[in-house]
This record gives C-alpha cells, structure tokens and sequence, in this order.
C-alpha cells in the first residue's frame, strides 16, 4: 500500500471545515464577543439605566403595604409597569440585532466551510491518495481511482474526500 | 388644574358628542347595573336615542327595571328613546348570521360557536350594525364582572389573528380539500368554498371594533368600585389592563358609601372611617379622572322612576342618604 501524507491532511481539514460548519452560530457568538468593544454602547448604557430604574423603584415599593398605602404603592406600580415594558422592547430588540447579526456571521462561517471543502476537493482531484491491491476493492476499483489518471487500486482525492466527510460526519454526531 | 376640569360628576360623558360606546364595569356587586342604567337615563335625556345592552351572562336589567327584556332592544318603561336588551350568548342565530345561515354547516357553526368568546364577539358584531344604521346615538354596555369584561375587550385583537392563521389555512389547504371532495362525489365538504369570505368579512369587522375601541372620542369606559381594598385593587388593575388595551378610561364612580355616621352605631363609624381612608386614596391615585361619590341608600334602587331618581346623582352633588332615599315597590 502506498500511502499520501495528504490522506490525514485531507481528514483533518475536512474535519475542521465541518466542525465549523456544524457549530457556525457559535463561532459567530464567540466571535461577535470577542469583536465587540469593551466599552457599552449608548444603547447599551440607556439598558442599564432602565434596569437601575426599575431596582431603585422595587426597593422604594418593597417597604410600603399596599393596603395601607395604596395609592403611594400604586404609583410606584405604574412607573415600574412602564419601565418593565420598555426594558423589555430594548431586550428584544437588542436579542434580535444580536441575532442578525450572528445569523449573518453564521452563513459567513458556514459558507466559507463549504468553499474550503470544495477548494480541497479541486486541489485534490487529480491526485492519488494511497494505492491498495486492486483485488481489495474490487469490484469498485474504476470507482475508487476516478478521476486520479491512477491504476486500479488507487483511491483518488475526489473518492478519499467523499470518504472522510462521511466518516467525520458520523464522529461529529457522537459528539 | 382647574378644579371644575375633574369635576365629580358624568357631565363629561353626557357632553362629549362623538362617545358611541360606554363600557361600564368592576368587580362583582359593587353597583355596575345599577350604574350602567343611570348613565343611560341621563344620556337618554341629552342624546336621540340609547341603547343599553347587558353582556353579563348573569343579566341584572330586566330585574333593575322591573321590566322584561329580551335579545331585542325593547322600549324601557317611561322613556321615550331609551332601549335595553340582554344580549343570550347560547343563542348562536348570530353565528348564522355571520357564517352565512344554512349555505354552511351545523359542523362548522358547533365549532364556531364554541370557541370561548366567539359570541361576544359577535355581539359586538351585531352592535356595530346597529351603530352602523344610525338607530341609537350611543350604546352603554352593562358588563361582566372585570376578569370576564377584560377577556371580552381583547377578543378583537386574538380573534384578528386567529382568523388571520385561519384564512391562511384555509387558502392553503382549500384547493386539496376541494380536490378530495370532488373525488368522493361531494360538491361541497363543510362548505369551506363559502366560509373564507365570511371569515375575511368577519376579520374586517373585528379590525373596525379594534379601531373604534382604541379611539378615545367613540369608547370610554366608566369603573364603578366600593371604597374597599379588593375593589380598589381589582380597579386600578383594571385600568392598567385598559391603558395597555389602548382603552380611555377616565371616570371612576365610588358606589355605597356610607355617608354619615348615625349615633352609636359602631358599625356606621367604623364604615365611614374604613371609607374614608379609601377615598383618600382613590382622590390621591386617581387626580386626573372624575370620580364620582353615590351613597348606600336605604333601600334598592329598582324600578324604572327610582333609577331616574338615583341617576340624578351622577350629574349633581350627593344629597344626604337620610334625606334622598328612595324605595320602589
């Protein structure tokens, strides 16, 4: 058997390229991390502000009885129905941003992953792999040397690259 | 602020022109009958004609007036452009109304009408074509008990996107259904062919009573409470929940108050303070609404020239508890 380093070079990148793949939203989420400055943005800080709003009013109401200071309990109920409500816009209209852009992330990463495996299987597609007896693959020796200008019993790039993403599919769903 | 611009009494209500649509409600026997029809006598005196409906299943009118009313808007007693009716949720001639009577199926009106709410909302329906003919000027409703009057308030909104999904269900599957129908020998299945436009017709008209609810110049509503802590409560909560429905709601009328305390009578001095405590409250929370004092009489206010009577109140000043009180036999 003649064996190619490029075999396990192949595997490997096939594996990281579909491990990115696979796990592109959290790639993006570590990145969108890492990426974003420090410091809060204006939105970020008004967030705050209302959040500090609502913990300063909760512990203004917290002391009073509602049934003998309704109305005083009541006001304080308002303001924090409103701030609650409008903490509760920003949130979701923060996840959402956060979301798109993660999902925009996501494709990025998930595309880049397809175009490296395609990359590989046109850097490979005229290659041989490693050579085996033909008898051992018979009857798919033609098969297995497709497109590598090989003899039989030789495993092109093409047919080894098809071969490792199935095997690295299945090790990545037991992960 | 000018004292007069919240002034204790309905005067708003009966000057504001545009208002086709009162609500009145609050918690369970704290007077909404009571108030509701005294809200439509003093409008029946400054509006063409009223229309007071009852949407609590547990109709009170027929027994406030002393009079029988059915689900068609009769003639109370003694007026002359004051009509009432107690709207009959089981009844589901409405739902046929809507669905096209017998072009559809009794399948489809079951389980129509057996969606919760489906017939208050098509009360609604069926006011908004009274409205819609110009036959009463405005229409005051009597309603449920707060929890079921705020589900009925936000029917429009869930029943606009339940028909929504429903016509896009209908549109996508139609076609297939029709096809299968056909194959079976079946010209119509369920008559789905007749029941998009009814439901597209139904949405456009849930989608007007949103808009007529949301606009402060056609609905208000009126909360009617006791001066007690779970009435209180049951109020402001009540309010919130019509702020958040997009619902005007500035008039509270406080109901059965004890209005002076008679000599040794302890429970009398210990109503007239517990009162008195909540009405602090109530004037201090509610600052900017009309808030409207009615006593506890010594006798009920039933009958049609009784209600006249009480509903005189609503528009003046209280007058001594001893010195008004009425009794209808």
């Amino acid at each position: 058997m003649i064996f190619d380093v490029a075999a396990v070079d192949v595997f490997l990148f096939l594996f990281l390229f579909e491990f990115m793949r696979r796990r592109s939203a959290q790639i993006a989420a570590w990145v969108l991390d890492k990426v974003q400055p420090q410091s809060e943005s204006a939105s970020e800080r008004e967030t705050s502000e209302l959040q500090r709003q609502v913990d300063e009013l909760t512990e203004q109401q917290r002391p009073l009885s509602m049934q003998d200071d309704f109305a005083k309990y009541m006001k304080i109920d308002r303001q924090l129905i409103k701030l609650k409500k409008e903490l509760q816009t920003r949130r979701a209209a923060a996840s959402t941003a956060v979301k798109y852009n993660s999902k925009k992330l996501t494709s990025v990463v998930w595309w880049a992953a397809l175009v490296f495996q395609g990359l590989l299987m046109y850097r490979y597609r005229g290659t041989v792999i490693f050579s085996l007896p033909s008898s051992s693959v018979y009857p798919l020796e033609r098969l297995m040397a497709y497109r590598s200008g090989g003899e039989l019993g030789s495993i092109s790039g093409v047919i080894w690259i098809l071969v490792c993403r199935r095997v690295v599919s299945v090790v990545l769903d037991q992960i | 602020m000018a004292h007069s611009e919240f002034e204790p009494s309905i005067r708003n209500l009966l000057d504001q022109n545009s208002l086709r649509w009162i609500f009145v409600g609050g918690k369970g026997g704290v007077g909404k009958t009571t108030c509701s029809s005294s809200i439509a006598i003093q409008l029946a005196k400054v509006r063409q004609s009223v229309l007071l409906v009852s949407t609590d299943p547990a109709h009170n009118l027929s027994d406030a007036f002393g009079q029988k009313f059915s689900k068609e808007p009769s003639l109370a007693n003694g007026f002359s452009n004051l009509y009432v009716c107690e709207l009959d949720a089981k009844d589901i001639t409405m739902v046929n109304k809507m669905l096209g009577g017998s072009e559809t199926s009794e399948q489809i009106h079951e389980l129509l009408g057996s969606i919760p709410g489906i017939d208050e909302a098509l009360s609604f329906a069926e006011m908004m074509n009274h409205l819609d003919n110009t036959e009463y000027s405005v229409v005051v409703f009597d309603t449920a008990p707060t929890g079921h009057t705020l589900r009925l308030l936000s029917l429009p909104v869930a029943i606009d996107k339940g028909l929504t999904a429903a016509i896009g269900a209908m549109n996508r599957f139609a076609p297939m259904i029709s096809s299968v129908t056909s194959m079976l020998g079946r010209s119509e299945l369920l008559g789905i062919n007749n029941l998009v436009p009814r439901l597209e017709q139904l949405k456009l008209l849930t989608q007007r009573v949103q808009d007529q609810f949301k606009d402060p110049a056609r609905t208000t509503f009126v909360c009617v409470c006791i001066a007690e802590f779970l009435s209180l409560y049951e109020t402001e909560r009540l309010i919130q929940e019509l702020t958040g429905f997009g619902i005007d709601v500035h008039n509270i009328i406080v109901n059965q108050l004890v209005e002076q305390s008679v000599a040794d009578c302890t429970l009398c001095d210990a109503r007239v303070k517990l009162q008195g405590k909540y009405l602090d409250q109530i004037a201090d929370l509610y600052e900017d609404f009309h808030v409207i004092k009615l006593p506890l009489l010594t006798a009920e206010v039933r009958g049609s020239k009784s209600l006249t009577t009480f509903s005189e109140r609503l528009v003046g000043p209280a007058v001594a508890s001893k010195a008004t009180s009425t009794t209808e036999v």
